[in-house]
């Protein structure tokens, strides 16, 4: 694969003097990709975007565009443009004048300019609010704005900082719908920074899940939801279930709930009596009343008892606990159905799940 | 019921709006009205003559000396005000561009002299513009001046490098204010849009402080235009304002009602600097 286009950041180092804000960052973006900076707040992702845009300098390693080290280049000759956070419009341009700055200070001819601001407005569906001063418009406006104040650029690669973090819950999934087909239809590359896993989930490529300064790990969205490879990135999306226990053989695992089969090729690595963790998805989890004995030994049973139902809409969330370790209650999603849920707390019952849907986490010896 | 408590609560903030404006209204308007009056009375012999008429006014218009006084204070609030915004933009921009404890302490070097007596500082500015001053001895010391010069003090330049002396901060400091607001991450879109440092400046950070600079102008302008004090006290002869036109009115000459008069022309002018300062310092983009 040719260099071109790419971006890639080779163990980046920063630090602010006795704090170390990342470490051995080391993350490739490829020509067109929508990849997904995520992490929690302080995890050091806008960092890591600031030091692409060029705002701020590595203390080590190396930043690659096209192959060549960037390093050095101010950040005015970057041909990247962000997106901020805040929007950062200029208060005292009218929206014409700030889509068309970058433009303006690269010398392009006046018609140019008016040309292609007019395009971009068109673009994000802005075309008769030129005339307008910042000021007078909405948040999701504004959001387009600096979107548009970006693209109009023709940037390599558009660096996105949170920038639907002030919209409100529908207007950010229309914008996460509109941002997806944009960056599809122009093929330039995003690079987007959010704390939002669902938000990661439904727009990225890929996603590198970032904590504390480093990155967890770098994989399409169903691979980081479905096989997480540490105990943050299991827990850090959505609903999982963690179960303790020492690998037993091959494919079994001893827990507190007994004996359990797993089927991994992660498993493979971990020597015998070693401890580890297993993640079960919640809607991985299937709840059954007969108690007839196991046909298919890929299939692990459980005797649960039923603490409590909760209805959330579209699924409701079970807590159930198993009859050999009844303080660690398991979490199951379960859809929900208008003529109420058979079951009811204080029930007795079978938790089943498949072999092939579990992951082994090694332990890292955090607590969880 | 309800009516009536908000009725009574109204009553209530009506009285402490009262209590609250009672005495600014006691000590500055009503002597101002005063002057108002005064104004429009005039002088026969040593008498004042308590009736309505523009004669004190008519002889203000019609004392050529009074009007060129008046036209020169004008020219000298305006050069102690473009003197100050050459010196204190700059000074400002570098304030708010240094970090740490640094910044406090030049912040809190421009507060201090205004905590201090104005006439003490006009004659500190005395003593360096004198001929044996600091000034004229820098200036020998540099080779500048053979001998010490007496062009510093009791002259037109004294009046002129005193007030801005000793106004700078009341530029500064505004400006500073208006640099502070702009938010770093607008100078950070800029470059990222490709904006060189100079035009990052020229574009981002020079129109947003400019309100700033336009309220440090009016300071310096309406604070020269209407002082007395330095033109007396480093003016010498030559040093005339009409602010001491309007002194010598009360004192010497005994002619309160042209003083009034010539008071409420000046009053006018600040008047009608601080509202075309207001309206060029709130732009329509900050009013949106």
């Amino acid at each position: 694969m040719t260099a071109e286009g790419r971006l890639e950041l080779i163990g980046i180092d920063k630090r602010y003097g006795e704090t170390t804000v990342l470490s051995g960052i080391d993350l490739t973006v490829e020509d067109g990709e929508f990849m997904t900076i995520l992490g929690p707040s302080g995890s050091g992702k806008t960092t890591v975007l600031r030091l692409i845009g060029g705002f701020i300098a590595p203390d080590g390693g190396e930043i690659r565009f096209d192959g060549q080290n960037i390093a050095d280049v101010p950040i005015h000759l970057r041909p990247f443009n962000t997106v901020f956070q805040d929007y950062a419009l200029f208060p005292h341009m009218t929206v014409q004048h700030n889509v068309g700055y970058g433009l303006m200070v690269r010398s392009t001819p006046a018609d140019e300019i008016k040309r292609r601001v007019g395009e971009a407005l068109d673009v994000v569906a802005l075309g008769d609010l030129g005339g307008r001063y910042p000021a007078q418009l909405s948040g999701g406006q504004r959001q387009r704005v600096a979107l548009a104040r970006a693209l109009v650029c023709e940037p390599k690669l558009i660096l996105l900082d949170e920038p639907l973090g002030a919209l409100d819950a529908e207007l950010r999934r229309q914008m996460q719908t509109f941002l997806k087909s944009l960056q599809r239809r122009v093929g330039i590359t995003f690079v987007f920074v959010t704390h939002d896993q669902e938000e990661a989930i439904t727009m990225s490529d890929r996603i590198s899940v970032m904590n504390e300064g480093v990155i967890e790990q770098i994989g399409r969205p169903d691979d980081i939801y479905y096989r997480p490879e540490s105990r943050f990135v299991a827990t850090f999306f959505g609903d999982n279930n963690l179960i303790a226990g020492r690998k037993a053989a091959d494919d079994r695992i001893d827990t507190g709930l007994g004996p359990i089969r797993c089927i991994d090729p992660g498993l493979g690595e971990i020597a015998n009596g070693q401890a580890l963790s297993l993640a079960v998805r919640p809607e991985s989890l299937q709840l059954d009343f007969d108690v007839d004995p196991p046909s298919d030994d890929l299939i692990n049973r459980i005797p649960i008892t039923i603490q409590s139902v909760e209805f959330v809409g579209s699924t409701s969330r079970v807590l159930a606990c198993p009859s050999s370790a009844p303080d660690q209650p398991l979490l199951v999603k379960t859809p929900s159905r208008m003529q109420g849920m058979p079951f009811r707390e204080g029930d007795p019952g079978i938790l089943t799940w498949s072999a092939e849907n579990s992951v082994v986490l090694p332990d890292d010896g955090s607590s969880k | 019921m309800s009516a009536a408590a908000s009725t009574g609560s109204y009553a209530l903030r009506l009285f402490w709006l009262a209590v609250v404006f009672a005495l600014p209204c006691l000590f500055i308007l009503l002597p101002m009205l005063a002057f108002l009056i005064y104004g429009f009375w005039h002088v026969e012999g040593a008498d004042i003559v308590r009736s309505f008429s523009f004669k004190s006014y008519l002889d203000f218009l019609g004392n050529e000396a009074y009007v060129a006084v008046f036209f020169r204070t004008l020219a000298l609030a305006a050069k102690v005000m473009v003197i100050n915004l050459v010196l204190g933009y700059p000074v400002a921009l570098f304030i708010s561009s240094i970090e740490g404890r640094m910044r406090y302490y030049l912040i809190l070097a421009l507060i201090v002299p205004l905590l201090m007596s104005y006439i003490i500082k006009i004659y500190a500015m005395r003593a360096i513009l004198g001929s044996k001053g600091l000034l004229n001895q820098a200036l020998l010391f540099l080779g500048v001046l053979d001998r010490p010069s007496d062009l510093f003090l009791f002259n037109m330049n004294a009046v002129l490098i005193t007030m801005a002396v000793i106004m700078l901060p009341f530029m500064i400091l505004p400006i500073f204010m208006a640099l502070e607001r702009i938010p770093k991450s607008l100078t950070d879109a800029a470059a990222d849009l490709g904006a060189t440092p100079w035009q990052r400046f020229r574009d981002i950070t020079l129109p947003m402080s400019l309100p700033g600079a336009v309220v440090g102008g009016m300071f310096c302008f309406v604070l020269a235009l209407g002082d007395f004090l330095a033109p007396e006290l480093v003016g010498g002869t030559q040093g005339f304002t009409f602010g001491r036109a309007i002194f010598s009115q009360f004192g010497m000459a005994f002619n309160w009602p042209l003083g009034a008069a010539m008071s409420v022309v000046l009053l006018i002018v600040a008047l009608a600097v601080i509202a075309a300062a207001g309206r060029i310092a709130n732009p329509r983009w900050q009013r949106a």
